[in-house]
């Protein structure tokens, strides 16, 4: 999910749905250096829509503050949330296209065609 | 990782892409130059040197990770680099992360946000994960399988990941995502200038103010322009540092050559075997000798925003 948060679409478009059709769990060991640093750069309104696009059992807090970034608890949900769900198989949409870009395999397909270049 | 001439040439003449070539119009020219040396000059369409969209180059790579995924052998896809002055180990690789190290220039990259554009199968990317650990890696490339390579090796990484993308259009990545592009021995290969020059408008805008392009590849100093002046033409970047290191790509192919030939030997059929010697640039072939006279120069380079 790390990824899918700082891919965006074709010109503007950010952040892109999730459309999942597989979604495994994985382990990851717990870092909290990692994730506190990481967390710096996520934007926490992209996520929520992420894990509510997912349809994911994980409750995100509202907002994300200052505090709750040192907090073990929360960092040990941000851990899980953005490391241990890999999209297998899907789909990132563009807000503001519609385009369609797949997930195949964990890995996801970016390729712009020649007409959506200007 | 070979001259764009010679990845066409091996590009028409190959079974498995026949059919990419005849799309494309291939024409070759056979001209004979001495007793013992015969040129093939290739032109696919009707533009030489320049493929509006290249893919068969991505086509290329995507048939090698499909037919050799574990050949140890090549899981670096770039020339090397060997110190003038030191014995180098064949058996371990050693100038393939050196080339890595070089082009790195011992700018920072611990804790930094790095992007490696045309990562090929990873390894690059797995080596300088754990040598200098950067906060987060992403590797693109516009070849699938590959990536799918990369994923099934190095998925272990947890801050290393893989995206397939074209790195001649626009990147899928906010502006200011990175504070470092890295592209090691691939802008040859997008197709020529225009499409240089859309990589490196992409790399300024996805580079934060202070971040570095660290680049290196062949250029050809025959043609208008070369590599180097494509990524600065356009007036989004400029070199802060350029260093010419083709004497030492060609002493790490001269190191390389017994293995490189030993697994050419082994792997290759017969019939694709010049092919292959060209494409991993060994001595004797096209590009080798191109460097050595120095109608091709190896740089690498330190770029920043303007």
């Amino acid at each position: 999910m790390l990824t899918s948060n700082i891919l965006k679409g074709v010109t503007k478009g950010f952040p892109l749905k999730i459309k999942a059709v597989k979604v495994e769990n994985v382990s990851v060991d717990y870092n909290r250096d990692f994730v506190a640093r990481i967390l710096q750069r996520i934007e926490y309104g992209a996520l929520q829509s992420a894990v509510k696009d997912l349809g994911l059992n994980e409750s995100l807090p509202e907002t994300m503050s200052d505090a709750m970034q040192q907090d073990d608890e929360f960092l040990k949900l941000m851990h899980k949330v953005l490391l241990e769900y890999e999209i297998e198989e899907g789909e990132l949409i563009c807000p503001e296209t519609g385009r369609k870009f797949p997930i195949s395999k964990g890995i996801p397909n970016m390729l712009l065609q020649e007409t959506e270049v200007s | 990782m070979s001259s764009s001439e010679t990845i066409k040439e091996i590009v028409s003449k190959c079974e498995d892409t026949k059919e990419t070539a005849n799309k494309c119009e291939v024409k070759q020219e056979t001209v004979i130059k001495s007793d013992d040396k015969v040129e093939i000059v290739t032109t696919i369409g009707d533009k030489k040197n320049e493929v509006e969209e290249d893919n068969s180059v991505v086509e290329w790579y995507n048939g090698l990770a499909k037919a050799y995924p574990d050949s140890k052998e090549l899981q670096f896809m770039n020339y090397g680099y060997a110190h003038l002055d030191q014995d180098q180990d064949a058996e371990t690789g050693q100038c393939y992360v050196q080339l890595y190290e070089q082009v790195i220039a011992g700018k920072t990259i611990k804790d930094k946000d790095i992007l490696e554009v045309s990562c090929g199968r990873g390894a690059g990317a797995a080596w300088c994960v754990e040598k200098y650990s950067p906060q987060s890696y992403i590797g693109l490339d516009a070849s699938s399988n590959v990536i799918e390579l990369c994923k099934r090796n190095h998925s272990n990484i947890k801050n290393l990941s893989f995206v397939v993308s074209n790195a001649s259009k626009p990147f899928p990545f906010p502006d200011q995502s990175f504070d470092i592009v890295l592209s090691v021995e691939a802008t040859h290969a997008y197709g020529g200038p225009k499409a240089v020059r859309q990589f490196a408008h992409e790399v300024a805008r996805v580079l934060r103010p202070n971040g570095y392009l660290l680049w290196c590849d062949t250029c050809h100093i025959d043609q208008t322009g070369s590599s180097i002046e494509y990524l600065t033409d356009g007036g989004e970047l400029i070199v802060e540092e350029k260093v010419n290191i083709t004497k030492n790509v060609l002493r790490a192919r001269d190191i390389m050559n017994k293995s490189g030939v030993e697994f050419i030997d082994r792997v290759i059929p017969m019939n694709q075997r010049k092919l292959w010697l060209d494409f991993a640039g060994m001595p004797g072939s096209l590009i080798y000798e191109n460097l050595r006279e120095e109608r091709i120069i190896y740089w690498r380079a330190v770029l920043t925003k303007k």
